[in-house]
């Protein structure tokens, strides 16, 4: 299953520059399990200790909020493009 | 890859933003500018979603991928000229000053490569524009 | 290149000048429930009766400053209606003579308001509809130079009347608050125009078309059937809606009975769809309504 998984820029130096790349997996984490073996240090990034995605990362597969199909399980259909998404927030 | 150190914000950009701030309040206003080569040319407004909009905002998450992809379809770009990256993030505040305050600080590590518009409805100078890079402001020039 | 205040100036004293300007008039009745307020910009108070009348003042005035219009000049057109009595309109009172294409099917008020304002007529097959008047149009400005063919299909004019006026006054009229605009699409030029004006302010723009290639809404295109206008490009939308014939006119009916808004068939194809926006989402969407329920008295939709 492979799948395009589009980055923030603010990920950049996570994945040595690129902002868009291949993947293969058939859930969430097997994708995010996927790029780690190519850029060690990437899961961190988006990922707790506990093995979640952090609270201030959003991550879609296709026009879904992975959050609402299954989080780490949801299932990325072959194709598709996984986009993740730091929160944008700030106050006074 | 060019970096903008100034950004150009159009009077009717700068109109339309003052608009959906007024419009919000009590709520905090929050959208993105999008541009190239350091010149907006459009705003895209988003919605507040935090618990505590009268003093904090959070983008919708759906609000902002289409934002950018949006903004990646038009080959807009920002501060460091990235295609599909917002050109700026503006949000106003509705008590207090047009300056970053500590969350604004703590939250743009996320989104380093935007200009960080401010506006306040409360106090001169109503409008400000900065770069916010490992938690420190640096006010820009604002065209 | 026109602005609006040339245009203002060539028209000052005259009934031209009451072109745009038009009532933003708040819906109760049928926005009930909604998430966002639903407000229609009413284009049947031009003095032509259509939102047409914009973009005909403009399209004319620009090819007088073009001095593309001499004393042996015939403007000429394409349309299904209501640009016709628009143009009719506005060369009446600029003293040119003025000839329009268009189908046989289209209602008899418009044909009757045309020629009263002075202008002929040729009318066209029909089953072909708007595109058979257009490629008569077009075989008509190629045989004889003395026809102004001012083509509202591809125009900048159209489109630009729309980004100086149409738009702006939304916006002024709203303090800026609007935050969806919705209107359907026939030459393109009021979507293409607005879309210029607004979406950088960050308004979402919203484009309508009929459901079918047979549809009742007079005035509107269905694009991937017919001759697309050049001066049509989807990116201007934000969104693109569809809406059927059934709504439209059931939408219409209610605009008169719960509004007291008397529109023809775009005008409750658009609200309808507007409805749609508006219950999923917040803020103020401006509605276009083209035109005035009169244009429409001899057809089925008012026949209760």
């Amino acid at each position: 299953m492979s799948v395009t998984v589009r980055l923030p820029g603010a990920l950049r130096d996570a994945t040595g520059g690129t902002t868009k790349l291949e993947a293969s997996g058939r859930t969430l984490a097997e994708v995010i399990a996927d790029i780690e073996r190519r850029h060690p240090g990437f899961r961190d990034r988006v990922l707790d200790e506990r093995g979640r995605l952090r609270a201030y990362v959003n991550v879609y597969i296709g026009d879904a909020d992975a959050r609402e199909s299954g989080g780490m399980n949801a299932p990325v259909p072959d194709g598709s493009e996984v986009m993740v998404i730091p929160a944008m927030a700030g106050g006074r | 890859m060019a970096v903008a150190d100034s950004l150009s914000l159009p009077h009717e950009l700068r109109e339309a933003i003052f608009a959906h701030a007024g419009g919000s309040a009590p709520d905090e206003a929050c959208g993105l500018i999008a541009g190239r080569d350091g010149v907006a040319t459009r705003i895209i407004r988003c919605r507040n979603i935090a618990e505590d909009r009268p003093r904090k905002y959070l983008i919708d998450a759906s609000d902002l991928r289409r934002a950018l992809i949006s903004m990646d379809d038009a080959g807009e770009t920002d501060a460091q000229g990235t295609r599909g990256e917002p050109l700026g993030i503006y949000h106003s505040h509705v008590r207090s000053r047009a300056y970053p305050s500590p969350t604004d600080i703590a939250d743009a590590l996320r989104w380093p490569h935007s200009f960080y518009v401010l506006v306040s409805l409360s106090e001169e100078p109503a409008i400000g524009a900065y770069r916010i890079s490992d938690g420190e402001v640096i006010p820009v020039g604002l065209r | 290149m026109l602005t609006a205040d040339l245009v203002r100036e060539r028209v000052r004293g005259t009934i031209l000048e009451r072109i745009g300007g038009t009532p933003l008039i708040p819906l109760h009745r049928i926005a009930e429930g909604a998430r966002a307020e639903l407000w229609v910009k009413l284009e049947s108070a031009n003095p032509g009766g259509s939102v047409k009348d914009r973009p005909g003042l403009w399209m004319v005035i620009a090819a007088e400053e073009e001095r593309r219009i001499s004393g042996a000049s015939v403007v000429l057109d394409a349309t299904s209606g209501n640009t016709g009595v628009a143009l009719a309109l506005v060369c009446a009172v600029r003293a040119h003579r003025l000839l329009l294409a268009m189908p046989d099917r289209v209602s008899v008020e418009r044909k009757r308001i045309a020629r009263a304002f002075g202008a002929e007529l040729v009318l066209t097959d029909p089953l072909e509809g708007t595109d058979g008047a257009i490629r008569e149009a077009r075989r008509l400005a190629e045989r004889d130079r003395r026809y102004v063919y001012v083509d509202q299909y591809s125009n900048p004019a159209n489109p630009l009347a729309h980004e100086l006026t149409t738009g702006p006054e939304i916006w002024q009229q709203t303090d800026g608050h609007v935050t969806h605009v919705v209107a359907g699409v026939g030459t393109s030029g009021t979507v293409v125009g607005i879309s210029k004006a607004l979406r950088k302010r960050g308004v979402r723009i919203i484009a309508v078309q009929p459901d079918d290639a047979l549809h009742g809404i007079e005035g509107w295109k269905h694009m991937p059937s017919a001759l697309r206008p050049a001066i049509w490009d989807e990116r201007v939308a934000d969104v693109h809606m569809t809406e059927s014939t059934d709504e439209a006119i059931a939408m219409t009916r209610r605009l008169a009975k719960e509004e007291g808004i008397f529109t023809g068939p775009s005008g409750g194809a658009a609200v309808a769809a507007a409805l749609r926006v508006a219950k999923e989402e917040q803020g103020r969407i401006v509605v276009l309504i083209a035109d005035g329920g009169e244009r429409y008295l001899s057809t089925p939709l008012w026949k209760s």
